[in-house]
């Protein structure tokens, strides 16, 4: 019996690599997740997710009832951890829209299953935030949110509304069309018997699969993808402007948005690594996640961890290059000011740490890239910390200078927002498929039949050296 | 058709011949040195751009192991060589900080009166930045060697493990260029109105210089494609050329938006003085028109799906991003000299000889090596490239 065999007998449910995949096989893997009854180490991490959400949730019902007195804000530092945890969550949200546009362009062939670890991100966990931070929910939804009413429309020239702008709204709908969800729901459909059956047939709007279907599946998703482009490169940017607009030193900075963009990027990457290891792991779904897959993940952390430590050198740089006395007390506050150690853990985190990607045998480490992804995710936190509330705190006057500390409803809201984001990427992984089972399928040898050769005219001579594979492909 | 056929029309030294001519005698007559070097740098960095582009997107292909450009490859290598034109270009460039007036108002005698230029001195000097740019060429050049030179000897079937190599020398390449182009803003660039400064100005110049180098590839291929000397190259490939002219078309965009937003938004008086040098005295038709000729007429052109493979339509709108290159560098440099709109003999026989040069360097490089990377393992994979 080879060593092969004896794995494979060892561990049934993981498919060995060498395994061919069939569409049946991919079915059989991914889709029986949401049939089955959950291990009792998901009841574990729910009940665990779960709890820190309601608590996070209590905090906020409290914040409502008491007002947000009951943070640390105050004086000086007016913007804390309400607006910190919005930008990082944006960041999180806006990757996901990443994901789902730049992936098929940008990676590819090769790549697809992925998405489906991106889809699993893109539950909101986000737009509680804005809101809350007024003190008066009821009322700010009347300018935060495109409520139409005559009484009150939402203040176009405020950048937090661009932040929650109604173009959400025809994303919303695109989305569900764009990611092809409607055909993995059919898959779903085709499989259940009863309730289930009833719920997916709704859900998939009458997918058959035919050739008329794809048709129009292959325009809208055009269309949608390329109306979703800008939206998602404004995202960030539009919430670059909540600082950038201002006149305060450190805020005021012209690379914001790329620089947001970039950020949210990377802390969205990392992420997803975060989540898609645990997902592969429990799910045992490395044959569909490989570590190729994880690799070039990895690659986009340590490219997109470079240019924002690029843009952070600019900052300082041009702070320097200024010659502006509140521009350069600014970052020397920043750095070595009363917060200098969270800029030092941003900068440890998001600059040093990804360095560590160099190395091959680490991208291809699993408990490497999840501490690496935990760590990027505290330094992206950090970031948008280090950003608002330092430069809140000591701004132009000394005398009016303040310090912030968070109190435990800070905390709890933070962690909560945490808990909501977990609980809705476990109930997510039991009800839908964790991949996108359609985008796999359309990879498999045979599914694109005018890739093979013969259709194309014919070749000129076969250059010398065709034989050597030391090409850059590295995987 | 062989490379080494490849012949430079006459016209283009007839072009060159009369710039060269128009810029001696407007700078005899008027004795104008100032604007002299305004336009020099305005060419320089035109070129510079360009060929740094070429070259990214080279260094790109090796780092994203990208298939579908291997056969198109030659081209922005042979159009990197620009930057051995550009050594010569930048040495008579560095004239411009000698003088009692000179171009860089932070290198004139008694600048370092000015308390803020004084605190700057450290980076605005002649000697560091002739230093900075002779470095920046330096690592340019090497890379240069290491990534065209090395792909011209696999050619040979010298060089077998160049590939594997490639890859790793143009990460080194991305992590040079993203610096190096940001020196070239700042330094050639910003540094014209010194009490000026913008974050963002360094993507600005990246925007611009891989646009610029895309629509030179693609003008490189089609001159290429017409002679056959790509065979295999068709549609797609093109279409894939077009596509990334289209998004660079909106990234320089909205590059150019934030920073105009950020500025006009917050109002600060040192901040604004540079867009206010470039909205007044004629300035803000320039700006209007850059708008139209930079973002609208390609970003239309360019929308559908059938413009971004057609060869008629992908030739005129590379012909005219370049000349929208070039309109916003010109919109860069010029209004620092705080003189109105200049346009005169001056700008065009700079205009003239330097897209003549230009021209005929290009057309000379494309003698360099095969007409394809004949010595790639990927090129038969990339030739079968199909959307």
């Amino acid at each position: 019996m080879s060593l092969e065999s004896a794995v494979e007998r060892a561990f049934p449910a993981r498919a060995p690599k060498s395994a061919p995949l069939s569409p049946a096989r991919v079915d059989e893997q991914v889709l029986s997740i949401t049939e089955t009854r959950p291990p009792l180490s998901w009841y574990a991490a729910f009940a665990v997710a779960g709890s820190v959400m309601t608590m996070g949730f209590a905090m906020i019902g409290y914040t409502v009832y008491r007002g947000i007195g009951v943070w640390g804000n105050n004086v000086p530092v007016g913007w804390a951890f309400d607006i910190t945890n919005f930008v990082f969550w944006v960041g999180i949200g806006a990757d996901a829209h990443f994901g789902d546009i730049f992936l098929p362009a940008a990676l590819a062939q090769r790549h697809r299953p992925l998405r489906g670890g991106h889809d699993a991100i893109r539950r909101h966990v986000r737009r509680h935030l804005p809101l809350i931070h007024t003190g008066r929910p009821w009322l700010a939804a009347f300018w935060l949110f495109p409520i139409p009413t005559s009484a009150a429309w939402g203040q176009f020239l405020l950048a937090l509304f661009g932040t929650c702008s109604p173009f959400r709204l025809l994303h919303g709908v695109g989305a569900f069309l764009v990611r092809g969800a409607v055909a993995r729901l059919a898959s779903l459909r085709d499989r259940a018997r009863a309730a289930r059956a009833v719920i997916f047939s709704i859900l998939s709007l009458g997918w058959t699969g035919s050739a008329r279907h794809w048709v129009h599946y292959e325009k809208a998703y055009m269309i949608l993808a390329g109306l979703a482009t800008p939206l998602v490169l404004s995202v960030h940017s539009v919430v670059s402007f909540d600082f950038a607009t201002s006149v305060l030193p450190g805020w005021h900075s012209t690379i914001f948005p790329p620089y947001f963009v970039v950020g949210a990027i990377f802390s969205g990457f990392a992420m997803v690594v975060t989540v898609l290891v645990i997902v592969r792991w429990a799910m045992k779904l490395d044959n569909l996640i490989t570590m190729n897959h994880l690799d070039v993940m990895n690659k986009v952390i340590l490219t997109t961890g470079l240019i924002v430590g690029l843009a952070y050198f600019t900052e300082f740089f041009i702070g320097w290059y200024s010659q502006a006395l509140y521009e350069q007390e600014m970052f020397r506050l920043r750095m070595f000011g009363p917060y200098g150690w969270a800029f030092w853990v941003m900068f440890s985190c998001n600059v040093l740490v990804p360095q560590i990607f160099w190395f091959r045998a680490m991208r291809r480490s699993v408990p490497v890239m999840f501490a690496v992804a935990i760590l990027v995710n505290v330094g992206m936190w950090f970031e948008r910390f280090v950003i608002i509330t330092p430069t809140l705190a000591q701004d132009f006057l000394p005398s009016s200078w303040g310090m912030f500390i968070p109190t435990i409803f800070d905390i709890g809201i933070l962690l909560g927002s945490f808990g909501l984001f977990f609980t809705l990427i476990l109930v997510f992984a039991r009800v839908l498929p964790v991949i996108s089972t359609t985008e796999v399928k359309m990879d498999l040898p045979g599914a694109q039949p005018h890739r093979t050769p013969s259709h194309h005219p014919p070749l000129p001579p076969l250059p010398r050296g065709e034989g050597a594979a030391a090409g850059g492909g590295g995987d | 058709m062989r490379p080494s056929e490849t012949r430079v029309p006459g016209w283009v030294f007839m072009m060159g011949g009369v710039g060269l001519v128009g810029m001696a005698l407007a700078l005899v007559v008027t004795g104008d040195v100032q604007r002299f070097f305004a336009n020099w740098i305005v060419w320089l960095v035109v070129l510079l751009t360009l060929g740094l582009g070429a070259l990214f997107m080279v260094a790109l292909e090796h780092v994203v192991a990208a298939r579908w450009s291997v056969p198109l490859r030659r081209v922005p290598e042979r159009l990197a060589s620009l930057l051995l034109l550009l050594v010569p270009i930048a040495g008579i460039g560095l004239l411009a900080l000698l003088g009692s007036r000179p171009l860089y108002p932070w290198a004139a005698p008694g600048a370092l009166e000015d308390k803020i230029l004084a605190g700057k001195a450290a980076w605005l000097n002649p000697g560091f930045f002739t230093l900075r740019v002779a470095l920046c060429f330096l690592l340019w050049w090497v890379f240069y060697a290491v990534l065209v030179k090395g792909s011209l000897r696999q050619d040979e079937g010298r060089d077998a493990a160049f590939a594997r190599r490639a890859r790793r020398h143009s990460v080194l390449f991305l992590l040079v260029y993203a610096p190096t182009i940001t020196l070239v803003a700042f330094d050639w660039v910003m540094s014209l109105e010194p009490k000026w400064r913008s974050t963002i100005f360094g993507v600005y110049l990246f925007s611009g210089s891989v646009w610029s180098g895309l629509a030179a590839i693609t003008l490189g291929v089609l001159y290429l494609k017409k002679q056959g000397r790509l065979p295999g190259v068709g549609p797609d490939h093109l279409y894939n050329l077009g596509g990334l002219m289209f998004a660079f078309t909106c990234f320089w965009t909205y590059i150019a938006i934030s920073q105009f937003l950020l500025m006009w938004y917050a109002n600060l008086p040192e901040e604004v003085i540079w867009f206010a040098h470039r909205s007044r005295d004629g300035w803000g038709m320039v700006a209007i028109l850059l708008a139209v000729v930079h973002f609208a007429v390609p970003f239309f052109a360019l929308l559908s799906r059938d413009a971004k493979s057609d060869e008629r339509r992908l030739s005129f709108m590379a012909k005219w991003i370049l000349g929208a290159h070039a309109l916003d560098i010109y919109f860069l440099v010029m209004p620092s000299l705080e003189r109105g709109v200049l346009l005169g003999v001056m700008e065009i026989s700079a205009a003239l000889f330097f897209i003549a040069a230009g021209v005929y360097w290009a057309a000379r490089s494309m003698r360099m090596g095969a007409d394809m990377p004949t010595g790639d393992p990927n090129l038969a994979e990339g030739l079968e490239f199909h959307l």
